[in-house]
C-alpha cells in the first residue's frame, strides 16, 4: 500500500505544490504544509483508496488542510521536521517562460480570501461546477455566484496591477 | 490579461510542476512518521512519565512508613509523609483525568466540543494543582520539623531549632524562586486555547463559504 501511495503522491505532486504556493509565502511554511497534506492524505488513504483515481479526494484533503488544519498560529509548534531539508517545493515565481504573467496571477490570487483562493484554483484546474461544489461542500448555485464574483474581482485586480 | 489567458498561464505552470523532481519513497515515509507526533501525543507521553514518577514516589513513602529508616520515635513524625502521600494521590488523580480527556477518539466528537471539553477540564484541574502545590510545600516544611526530635538527641534546643528554621527558610526560598521563575507553569492550556481561537476563526470562514 505504501508504494501505491507514494506513486499517487508523485503523480499528483503538482496539485500539492500548487496548494502550498497558494496558501504560503515562506519556504519553510510551504514545506510544512506539504508534509501536513501528505500526512492527512495518508491518514484517509485506506478509506479513499478506490476514489484515489479521481483527484477530487486529493483536492478536498489538500484544501481542507491548507484552510482548516494548518493555520498560522497553530502550526508553529510542529516546525522543523528533519525530512523538510530534503524537500524542495518549486516556487511559482521561478518559472521563467511566462514569468510576468505568472507573477501577475500570483499577486492577484494573493489578494483573495482563503475560500476564494480554493474556488479559483479549482476553476483554473478546469474542474466542473459539480466537482467544485463537491470538493468545497457548497451548492451548485453558490459555486456559480461565487465564481462570477471572484472572476470580476480578479479582473479588477489584474487591470489595476497591469497599469 | 483576461481569465482565459490566466487559464493558459496556469496550465503552463502545471506542466512545469509535473516535470519537477520526483519524491522518493524514503522521504514520503519520513514525512508521515515525523508529522504524526502531534501535541496531544506529546502531552499523553508526558502524563504517562509523570504517572510513573509519582507511583515510584508513593512506593518510597510507603517504604519509609513501613521500614522507619529515619528511626522515628513518635507517630506524629510520620504525619508529613502521610500528607505527602495525599498530595501525590491528588496529583495522580489529576494526571489520570487529563489523560482520559485527551484519549477521546477525535473521529467521534467534533473538534469544537473536544477543545472546549479539554479547556474545561484544565480549568477544573488548576484548582487541584494549587492544592497539590500547597500540600507539597507544607509537607516539605513538616518533614524538616519531623527530624527535630532526632536532632534534639544530639544537640541543645536552640541550635536544633535554629538549624530547623534555617532549613525551612531555604526550602521556602527555593520554592519561591521556582514559583517566580515560572517552572510550575504549563502552556498546554494556552496552546489548546489558541486552537479554539483558530476554530472560531474557522467558523467565520464557514460562514464566508456559505455566503451567496
Amino acid at each position: 500500500m505504501e508504494k501505491e501511495f507514494v506513486n499517487l503522491i508523485n503523480t499528483n505532486r503538482g496539485l500539492i505544490y500548487k496548494v502550498c504556493n497558494l496558501y504560503c509565502h515562506d519556504t519553510d511554511d510551504k514545506k510544512d504544509l506539504f508534509q501536513e497534506i501528505v500526512l492527512q492524505l495518508w491518514a484517509s488513504y485506506p478509506r479513499f483508496r478506490g476514489e484515489a483515481l479521481s483527484t477530487s479526494w486529493m483536492y478536498r484533503v489538500a484544501l481542507n488542510t491548507a484552510i482548516s488544519c494548518f493555520r498560522k498560529e497553530s502550526r508553529k509548534p510542529e516546525r522543523k521536521a528533519i525530512s523538510a531539508d530534503e524537500l524542495e517545493i518549486p516556487d511559482m515565481a521561478l518559472f521563467s517562460a511566462e514569468q510576468d504573467k505568472i507573477s501577475l496571477l500570483q499577486q492577484a490570487i494573493e489578494q483573495l480570501s482563503e475560500i476564494e483562493k480554493a474556488i479559483i484554483m479549482l476553476y483554473l484546474e478546469n474542474k466542473s461546477y459539480e466537482e467544485i461544489a463537491e470538493i468545497m461542500g457548497i451548492s451548485l448555485s453558490n459555486v456559480g455566484v461565487r465564481l462570477n464574483r471572484i472572476k470580476t474581482k480578479l479582473e479588477k485586480i489584474i487591470k489595476a496591477n497591469e497599469q | 490579461m483576461n481569465l482565459e489567458e490566466l487559464k493558459s498561464v496556469w496550465n503552463a505552470y502545471d506542466k512545469q510542476l509535473q516535470s519537477s523532481k520526483v519524491l522518493n519513497e524514503k522521504l514520503v515515509r519520513s514525512m508521515i512518521k515525523e508529522r504524526s507526533q502531534t501535541r496531544m501525543t506529546k502531552v499523553r507521553q508526558e502524563n504517562k512519565l509523570l504517572f510513573i514518577v509519582m507511583i515510584i514516589e508513593l512506593l518510597f513513602i510507603g517504604a519509609i512508613l513501613v521500614g522507619n529508616p529515619f528511626d522515628f520515635v513518635y507517630t506524629s513524625q510520620y504525619i508529613p509523609f502521610i500528607l505527602l502521600s495525599v498530595g501525590i494521590v491528588l496529583a495522580l488523580i489529576n494526571i489520570y483525568k487529563n489523560t482520559s480527556v485527551l484519549s477521546v477518539n477525535l473521529s467521534y466528537v467534533t473538534l469544537d466540543s473536544f477543545l472546549k471539553n479539554v479547556i474545561n477540564e484544565y480549568e477544573k484541574n488548576r484548582k487541584l494543582q494549587q492544592w497539590f502545590g500547597g500540600i507539597m510545600l507544607a509537607s516539605a516544611c513538616l518533614v524538616i520539623v519531623a527530624f527535630l526530635p532526632n536532632k534534639l538527641e544530639n544537640k541543645e534546643l536552640i541550635p536544633a531549632l535554629t538549624e530547623t528554621a534555617v532549613m525551612i527558610a531555604i526550602t521556602l526560598a527555593v520554592y519561591f524562586l521556582m514559583l517566580k521563575s515560572g517552572i510550575f507553569k504549563t502552556h498546554t492550556k494556552e496552546e489548546f486555547q489558541n486552537d479554539l481561537k483558530e476554530l472560531e476563526d474557522l467558523k467565520a470562514l464557514v460562514d464566508d463559504l456559505h455566503q451567496v
